[in-house]
């Protein structure tokens, strides 16, 4: 086994912090509550075999 | 040279942090039981684990806006961390009647990850692929499959299509 060669503990210093590749948040300090409550839109367009997806979940729900 | 002790130390949630947040997070589920016709008397939350869960949840923004030169969670992920949180600690409970909180708590799960999909899709003009298979794959695998934080994350991310 050999030592770190001194290159390779430089190559590491000069590399970037890895950026995550996520689209970063518009607005950190909103809840996400907050922007899920006022959210109206493909959610409620979207249909699971001709069923909202809330409707759906109260099929689900039933069958508890 | 940084020293250990040169960096920041968690600080606990403020009070006023952790109210808005509960405050949020009990109207969404105040619209959810409505939108899913289960009366108020019907279910009960424990509120020591739901306010922990917010908490767990703030301390994995705090953790993206330090390491990852973002500013904190993106809502994809967050509400992927919600979903594992009430998986893991299941904090729903069926009040006055013979059935079983996991699948309450798998539907609340699933609900809070849904919504935050189609949420973050609408935003990014981009779409969903889900069909009822996918759905019911997932409720079945939220009450009985082994899922880890980054693995929701991810799964949330790979059900975002152009």
């Amino acid at each position: 086994m050999s030592y770190f060669s001194e290159d390779a503990t430089e190559r590491f210093h000069e590399r970037d912090n890895r950026v995550h590749n996520s689209i970063a948040r518009e607005n950190p300090d909103e809840p996400l509550f907050e922007a899920l409550s006022n959210y109206k839109g493909s959610y409620e367009e979207a249909r699971f075999d001709g069923k909202s997806i809330d409707e759906t979940f109260r099929d689900m729900l039933a069958k508890v | 040279m940084k020293n250990i002790k040169d960096y920041p130390k968690y600080e606990k949630i403020s009070k006023e942090q952790i109210e808005l947040m509960a405050a949020a997070f009990n109207r969404y589920l105040g619209n959810m039981r409505e939108t899913l016709g289960v009366n108020k008397e019907d279910v009960a939350f424990c509120e020591e684990a739901l306010l922990e869960i917010i908490e767990l949840v703030w301390k994995r923004h705090i953790y993206f806006q330090v390491f990852h030169k973002l500013n904190g969670l993106n809502e994809l992920k967050e509400a992927s961390l919600y979903c594992f949180w009430i998986l893991k600690m299941q904090p729903f409970a069926w009040l006055n009647a013979v059935k079983p909180n996991y699948k309450l708590n798998s539907i609340i799960a699933l609900q809070i990850f849904t919504k935050g999909l189609y949420f973050y899709a609408e935003k990014k003009g981009k779409k969903v692929n889900m069909n009822k298979l996918t759905f019911e794959e997932l409720y079945y695998s939220f009450r009985y499959r082994d899922w880890s934080k980054e693995a929701i994350m991810d799964l949330a991310s790979s059900l975002i299509i152009q």
